[in-house]
């Protein structure tokens, strides 16, 4: 199942560099751009993690003001059935 | 690159190009070429998971939601959604969903006191039209009755008020906006003068000064506190005063942090406010000497 989750995370303008670090060093979140303590970021299910705890994670470090989601996508890879469908 | 990596890629500079766009940023060069998916079709819908409003724009590929995000256009969240965003589309194939009509059975006969049968819907519409009317032929329309959601649509609403008041006719219905918000109307009226929930989302950009009592915006209304965040952060001079009877996220932006002490800080907080809020001329001005001062514990932002 690919899984992906665009967020933007906002930041106390002294504290984006060290949020970056933090984001950057978990599993599944991956920093794209930044500007005016405002941080692009990607984050993904990893094996042992889905990316929703990951959302509620990002809430925690130190520095975060406020973590909003963007755009979700998730789907069903080629060799995955496909959960059932709403008729 | 095999396909899986090449549309993991694909679907992640997506979702940065939607944020980044959302956000005013620009991405790095080589990162802007993605767009959402061409093969997804778009159409909009609203998140229902609170009252604030948002809009959200649902992907859909072969008749399968696989993809949303905040609806760029929409004036209340501008693109955002929070993480209950996050399940709006999960939430329609959770494995425990229910998708069939359940009908109490005892021995395959329904029976009131039977237990929970999965049925087909004709099965389940040839046994609701049956009892009542059953119960219409032995009682008259008073005996039926039908209680509406607050969700639902307004062709909902007048499909059911036709078929209770015309097709019944039985006045016996009630929805959510009788049941809930008639209340919540009443004490409007009285209290604000004016008949809905006051203040404009507006007003996030315009003010300068924000007070939270006992609001908890960063997590409860994460959508608008974004909105609140920005203005604190980009404009000279704005302030956030946070008071709550414990600490919690919102104090983390507070120029101003306060946690009550029990009876010592709400009535000197509210005392000096209600001349102001009702009328100077029914309101004592004076703060009562018997009372003890005013004391919260201040949390440094």
């Amino acid at each position: 199942m690919l899984n992906i989750c665009g967020c933007l995370v906002r930041t106390h303008p002294d504290h984006t560099e060290a949020v970056i670090n933090a984001i950057n060093a978990t599993q599944g979140g991956e920093v794209h751009a930044h500007k005016d303590a405002r941080i692009v970021v990607t984050v993904e299910d990893t094996p042992s993690c889905l990316a929703s705890d990951q959302i509620m994670a990002l809430h925690q470090i130190p520095g975060v003001l406020a973590v909003t989601l963007t755009y979700h996508h998730f789907e069903a890879l080629e060799d995955e059935d496909a959960p059932q469908t709403l008729s | 690159m095999t396909l899986e990596t090449s549309r993991r890629s694909f679907l992640k500079a997506t979702a940065a190009a939607a944020t980044a766009s959302a956000a005013g940023i620009s991405l790095p060069v080589g990162a802007q070429a993605a767009a959402p998916g061409a093969d997804i079709r778009w159409d909009k819908a609203v998140c229902r998971f609170c009252g604030t409003g948002c809009s959200v724009l649902v992907g859909v590929k072969d008749g399968r939601v696989v993809a949303t995000q905040g609806d760029p256009e929409a004036p209340v969240n501008r693109g955002l959604n929070c993480i209950k965003g996050y399940f709006l589309s999960k939430i329609m194939y959770g494995q425990d969903r229910l998708t069939t009509p359940l009908l109490r059975k005892t021995n395959g006969v329904y029976d009131k006191e039977g237990e929970f049968t999965p049925v087909s819907w004709d099965e389940a519409f040839d046994v609701m039209a049956a009892k009542w009317k059953e119960a219409i032929a032995k009682k008259g329309p008073t005996s039926v009755g039908m209680f509406g959601s607050g969700q639902w649509t307004i062709w909902e609403g007048y499909a059911a008020a036709k078929l209770m008041k015309a097709g019944f006719r039985s006045n016996n219905i009630d929805p959510n906006a009788r049941h809930c918000m008639a209340s919540a109307v009443a004490g409007f009226i009285r209290t604000f003068g004016i008949d809905e929930p006051m203040g404009c989302y507006d007003d996030l950009e315009h003010a300068d000064t924000f007070v939270l009592w006992g609001s908890n915006m960063a997590e409860m209304h994460p959508i608008l506190w974004s909105r609140l965040t920005d203005t604190r952060l980009t404009k000279p001079g704005a302030e956030v005063h946070v008071l709550s009877t414990f600490e919690h996220r919102s104090f983390e932006l507070a120029d101003n942090g306060m946690v009550f002490v029990p009876q010592r800080t709400d009535p000197p907080l509210a005392h000096p406010i209600s001349p102001r809020a009702i009328s100077p001329a029914r309101c004592a001005t004076t703060f009562p000497a018997s009372w003890p001062a005013p004391r919260g514990r201040s949390i440094p932002a």
